[in-house]
């Protein structure tokens, strides 16, 4: 589904020196798989994710997307692409604090080509599947953190992506709110979809079927 | 307290130079084009004459059924109505006259007027050195040769103390200085100042061929002013006047007839001459619309100032929520913040005042010159400074209470716990900020709409054709009475000037006019058909008269009809009266018949004239007029008021000017040339309310629009700023470039849509206001309305776009990782 050869990233340290946060990344990912990225604190995750969801373009190396090659793609390419394929979960939730629950779960449909009654009858299932229809009229704040994931996650899938990513989907929650969006990953991935996870916890990494361990910016 | 709030202040400005720059050119805008239009308007309406009890002080007019307007009144009524009135303490009469003062051998045009000996007296004055005019100086006939000089003339001729008890020659004879006159007085019409004045029994001297008029009671030339009686109201005092002038129609029913009084207090008649007969009104018209303009273009700065402060605010919101929680009371942070806009609304409004004083000279610059001196002062006086620094600090307060309460208001624990991003558009979609784009937007659209419409005005009036040659034409006006000269030997000198002029190779003809168009004033006289009643008032019209030489029509362009023209036979003495008259005339006195061979006569005078043609129409006093009735009768002698030479130019003709003058100056050195102009020049006069309505509206409207797009782009900037996460994850999520240009334009458009509907709802209600003060233009004239709405969303447009391409720029992985 994924495959990633020699990637690498780096930002500029100034005086013409370069700060590697990514070295030579080769990563293969099938379809249907489910994948913890583990590390400590700066070694490179989020800029992983970023760069497998196709928002970062400043890297160089080869990034096949099944058998599409994405380092060839123009960025509006890329970005087609993924609001195909791709859905993300964020860590820090990134809800818009402006829009109500139902507002925010039909963002990525507005951005898609789906129709006003197809987007309405999406955004209806998300509520009933996540269990948030009493929800879908308040704002972002007016919730619990749990459930600001929660509808970050129901967001990142409405648009039915063959593949999630989340970044430390649970870092800001309670075990028990945890455990509820692990559980529906796995459920997610029992349905075929395929999952890459950033996490800080062996349990919610025990909920994937591999690790990859990241350690500045190289896979150990 | 206040010092540590000063210099906090000070500081906090001097942190933020972007912001304090952008602030103060925008305070210093607005007060400087207030201070500005206010000192126009201090000087035409507001500052109180500087003569003593003004408010008691009234004028009195004539009105006619016949006349549009008020007029001026007959000395022979002014001295019936000072005997048999019994509400005004005292009456005193003036009329303006030009005469010729001769010194170091060059005679120069100095406006004068003629007085009653109590006029001084009347008015409370006390004069700069000497004194006041004595009754008896005013009782014989060129008995008492004195003159008061303006304090500036008395300035301009050297200001020596000792001027009193010297001679000065006005019309070739001496005449003695007796004092000189109130600093700030200059009679009491706003715009012409009279720099010298003498004794109304002078008038032989100084009106040599004027004598007709203070024996005729139809003869409408004299300014009357009266002090109201301890207890006599105004209204009182009008409906004695009307009795006594009742009396005097019915015991003159010949002159009389028709006609009665009104008064005016002085101070609200001062500058209503400016705007001319039946537009009385157009003064305060006008200083009312420069008013409504400039005090949108104060507010459009406002709400740019306060935007600056609320995008400020937003950011200032946890430093305010720390001092907060430290125990500083509200109030406390309220008024440090106020200190802050106070601060800035005095140092913008200290360069807005600095700014007026310029933009003043540069007014009194773009004054034209015209044939009587023009005293129009702009520059702001204390009373002007003082509204200045009001107006300022006024500004500081709104434009920083709205601000200091938003910031205040925040919530105590949310902003601490907040995050810094702060959200941008949302719940609070509808906040003030947009609030106030959108009464920019609108106020502007209103401003530039108005000022549109006068640009087009200016454009009509440019085009409207005057009627007679517009190059190539010299326009010399003499009064060769003014140095002594009668009627007859008057006449004679004209005609020598013009038979030199013709000499000239440059010249292509040169003829005599006694009226010159779209001028100043001018002789009119009640005309009678001849054989139609004379008493029945419909057969009774005013027309002007013009006394011109046959060549008259040649050289002014000025096609003849139907009919012949004048032979020289015609102006021969003992030959038939003859006249050639205006379309208009023909109209007025034998609709849809032919004029020629017809007769008419002066009201009330004996002696017919034949009419032996019919001239086109030329714009006699505005150019926006409809066309008056107009009169030429051949040239024989010299009219009262003196006579103008017109010079058909073969090239161009500046250097002709110089010529006719020197002539004029060959034959006799002490005529005077009261006029000398080339007909651009002159034409340019006629124009200059319309320019310089267009000016001054025009600038305002630009100003407008560079201060509106200036806030639109203040606003969306900051808005593109403050939404950055959001943009991020939206982009995140999948939105296109294209669909987040889409987003921010739509916000910014959004609120330039709604002001733009809101500015046109305003201006198709307020425009048709200005409709009296525009030529040719409708004023809700769909071309203006459309053409500047459509400019005004483009300006609107590019305010939002060049934000909104930044907004692009935004990379959602940097704006979605620092939190
Ligand atoms: N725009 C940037 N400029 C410079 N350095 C950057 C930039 N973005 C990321 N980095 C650096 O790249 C490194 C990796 O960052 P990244 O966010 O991928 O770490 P992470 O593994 O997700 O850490 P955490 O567990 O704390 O989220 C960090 O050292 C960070 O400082
Ligand atoms: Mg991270």
């Amino acid at each position: 589904m994924i495959r990633l050869h020699n990637i690498e990233r780096s930002y500029p340290l100034g005086r013409g020196q370069m700060f590697y946060v990514l070295r030579d990344i080769d990563l293969d990912i099938a379809a249907g798989d489910f994948v913890s990225v583990m590390g400590p604190s700066g070694a490179g995750k989020s800029t992983l994710l970023h760069i497998l969801g196709m928002h970062d373009h400043g890297w160089t190396g080869e990034y096949f997307f099944d058998e599409t090659a994405v380092h060839h793609l123009k960025s509006k390419e890329r970005a087609t692409l993924r609001n195909a394929q791709v859905g993300f979960v964020f860590q820090q939730y990134h809800l818009l604090d402006d829009l109500t629950v139902y507002e925010n779960l039909d963002i990525p449909l507005s951005y898609r080509h789906y129709s006003k009654s197809e987007r309405a009858a999406l955004v209806a299932d998300a509520l009933d599947r996540f269990q948030i229809v009493g929800k879908k009229d308040l704002y972002p704040r007016q919730l619990s953190g749990g459930q600001q994931q929660l509808v970050g996650v129901a967001r990142a899938i409405i648009a039915s992506p063959k593949v999630l990513l989340a970044d430390e989907p649970t870092g800001n929650l309670h075990s028990s709110q945890g455990e509820e969006i692990m559980e529906l990953f796995r459920k997610l991935n029992e349905e075929g979809m395929t999952i890459v996870q950033v996490t800080h916890s062996e349990k919610n990494a025990s909920y994937g079927k591999r690790i990859v361990q990241l350690r500045d910016g190289w896979i150990v | 307290m206040i010092w540590r709030d000063l210099r906090y202040a000070i500081r906090t400005l001097i942190r933020s130079p972007g912001f304090f720059a952008v602030a103060f050119v925008a305070i210093a805008l607005g007060i400087g084009v207030n201070t500005t239009i206010l000192g126009i308007v201090n000087t035409l309406l507001l500052r109180p004459l500087p003569i003593g009890h003004s408010d008691r002080v009234v004028q009195v007019f004539t009105t006619d059924t016949h006349f549009v307007g008020r007029s001026a009144n007959s000395y022979l009524n002014f001295l019936d109505y000072q005997k048999q009135n019994s509400v005004l303490s005292g009456m005193a009469a003036y009329s303006f006259a030009g005469v010729g003062m001769t010194r170091g051998g060059e005679t120069s045009n100095v406006l004068g007027q003629l007085v009653s000996g109590n006029y001084f007296d009347l008015l409370e004055l006390q004069p700069f050195l000497g004194r006041g005019f004595l009754p008896e100086e005013d009782s014989e006939p060129n008995g008492h040769p004195v003159a008061v000089l303006s304090y500036k003339f008395w300035k301009k001729l050297g200001g020596d103390r000792n001027v009193i008890g010297n001679t000065i020659t006005l019309n070739g004879r001496a005449f003695t200085v007796i004092g000189v006159a109130p600093p700030g007085f200059t009679g009491v019409d706003i715009g012409v100042a009279p720099e010298v004045w003498m004794p109304l029994a002078m008038h032989g001297w100084i009106r040599p061929s004027g004598d007709e008029w203070f024996e005729n009671r139809r003869a409408l030339f004299l300014s009357i002013l009266g002090r109201l009686k301890p207890g006599v109201s105004i209204s009182t005092a009008q409906a004695q006047m009307q009795t006594v002038a009742h009396q005097l129609e019915q015991a003159y029913p010949d002159v009389n007839k028709e006609r009665s009084v009104v008064l005016v207090p002085a101070e609200k008649a001062k500058s209503q001459g400016i705007g001319g007969p039946g537009n009385e009104n157009a003064t305060q018209d006008i200083s009312l619309l420069l008013l409504v303009a400039a005090g949108s273009i104060l507010l459009i700065a406002c709400a740019n100032v306060a935007n600056l402060l609320l995008a400020r605010a937003t950011t200032r919101q946890r430093e305010m929520a720390i001092r907060l929680a430290l125990g500083a009371g509200r109030g406390r942070v309220i008024r440090q913040l106020l200190t802050e806009s106070l601060l800035l609304a005095s140092i913008g409004g200290i360069g807005g005042i600095v700014l007026a004083y310029w933009l003043g000279d540069v007014l009194i610059s773009l004054l034209p010159a015209t044939p009587v001196p023009l005293s129009l002062d702009p520059q702001p006086d204390f009373r002007v400074i003082i509204f200045a620094v009001l107006l300022a600090l006024l500004s500081g307060v709104i434009f920083g209470l709205a601000p200091a309460l938003q910031t205040t208001r925040w919530d105590l624990t949310q902003a601490l716990r907040e995050r810094a991003i702060a959200t941008g558009g949302g719940i609070r979609r509808w906040n003030l900020r947009n609030l106030l784009v959108i009464a920019q937007i609108a106020v502007s659209l209103l401003l530039l709409i108005g000022s549109a419409l006068f640009l087009k005005s200016f454009h009509s009036a440019q085009q409207i054709d005057p009627g007679f040659r517009t190059e190539n034409l010299v326009i010399v006006s003499i009064d060769p009475a003014l140095a002594g000269y009668d009627q007859k030997r008057g006449g004679q000198i004209a005609r020598d000037i013009v038979e030199q002029v013709r000499r000239d190779p440059q010249v292509r003809s040169a003829d005599l006019g006694q009226f010159v168009p779209l001028g100043f004033g001018g002789e009119g006289r009640t005309i009678v058909a001849e054989g139609r009643d004379e008493n029945a008032q419909s057969n009774r019209k005013i027309a002007n008269i013009s006394v011109v030489t046959p060549g008259y029509f040649e050289t002014m362009r000025v096609p003849i009809l139907q009919g012949r023209n004048f032979t020289e036979h015609d102006a021969s003495e003992n030959s038939a009266k003859v006249a050639i008259i205006s379309e208009t005339m023909a109209k007025t006195f034998w609709p849809g018949e032919d004029a020629i061979g017809r007769r008419f006569r002066y009201y009330n005078r004996e002696g017919s004239f034949e009419v032996i043609g019919v001239a086109r129409d030329v714009k006699a006093i505005t150019l926006g007029e409809t066309p008056v009735p107009m009169l030429y009768p051949p040239f024989r002698e010299l009219p009262d008021g003196g006579i103008t030479v017109f010079v058909h130019t073969a090239g161009a003709p500046g250097p002709m000017l110089a010529e006719v003058h020197r002539i004029v100056r060959n034959i006799d050195n002490h005529i005077s040339i009261t006029y000398e102009k080339t007909v651009t020049q002159h034409l340019a006069f006629a124009l200059w309310p319309s320019w310089m309505g267009a000016v001054l509206l025009g600038s305002l409207g630009l100003l407008a629009l560079i201060l509106a797009s200036v806030g639109v782009y203040g606003v969306m900037a900051y808005s593109v700023s403050q939404r950055t996460r959001e943009l991020g994850i939206r982009m995140a999520l999948g939105a296109q470039s294209s669909q987040v240009l889409q987003l921010v334009l739509r916000q910014g458009m959004l609120l330039a849509a709604i002001g733009l509907v809101l500015g046109l709802l305003a201006a198709f209600g307020s425009t048709r206001l200005t409709g009296t003060l525009l030529y040719g233009v409708n004023p809700s004239d769909p071309t203006v309305f459309i053409g500047v709405t459509l400019l005004l969303a483009a300006a609107a447009f590019a305010a939002c776009y060049f934000p909104a391409r930044r907004a692009l720029k935004i990379d959602p992985v940097v704006a979605l990782r620092f939190e």
